[in-house]
């Protein structure tokens, strides 16, 4: 895996003071600690990313889109 | 972090709308999309795009799905009490959840955008609500 050096400035002192408590808590250097957080910030990232191709309809028409609109109208006014 | 609107989960799903790619950002839904989402295709199964939709929102983790509990409910009351522009009752719920999670509400409906200027008029400034109006 490729990596790169990231330089973080202006880190309030009393946020580096909780993230360095954790990373002693996870039984981790502060470096793997916020690697490791920001990883997993990037994989939910990428998974909502797939959901959404995933999901994503080709040839959709707007017969189609009109009829949903419709629907949901319909939806809405058994609430009232 | 954005909400989004059941409209726009329909127009994600239909191409139309890109969440990440226009605000390269998280999303979110509330509780009541996905209600909605769901009930969505139970009532019209053979319909593709309410099947993707509930699809999505049911793969969805449950930290993108902003609930609806007493926080909220006391929000919709001052809404709902303070709004002149007719709106139903899930659209007020939805509302009051972005209030209360300080997010933006993504949405096609116009309606809703009268709500946040209604209360821009009138409300006090916790009940702020801030609406990205898609285009048509």
């Amino acid at each position: 895996m490729d990596t790169i050096q990231m330089t973080l400035r202006g880190v309030p002192v009393a946020v580096a003071d909780v993230l360095r408590a954790q990373a002693r808590d996870a039984g981790k250097s502060l470096n793997q600690y916020m690697i490791d957080r920001l990883s997993s910030d990037a994989e939910r990232f990428a998974r909502k990313r797939n959901l959404v191709e995933n999901h994503r309809l080709a040839d959709i028409t707007q017969d189609e889109i009109d009829e949903v609109q419709k629907l949901r109208a319909a939806m809405k006014d058994d609430w009232e | 972090m954005i909400i989004l609107d059941t409209n726009a989960v329909d127009a994600v799903v239909q191409g139309r709308f890109d969440p990440q790619e226009k605000y390269l950002d998280e999303y979110s839904i509330s509780v009541v999309t996905l209600g909605e989402c769901l009930r969505g295709w139970i009532l019209y199964p053979q319909n593709r795009t309410l099947a993707a939709v509930a699809s999505l929102v049911r793969n969805l983790d449950e930290s993108a799905i902003l609930p609806y509990g007493p926080e909220e409910a006391r929000v919709f009351a001052r809404i709902a009490g303070r709004v002149t522009a007719r709106k139903r009752i899930p659209d007020l719920m939805i509302a009051a959840t972005a209030i209360v999670a300080g997010l933006p509400l993504v949405t096609f409906d116009t309606g809703l955008e009268a709500v946040a200027r209604d209360l821009a008029a009138s409300g006090p400034p916790d009940l702020a609500l801030v609406v990205h109006l898609l285009d048509i």
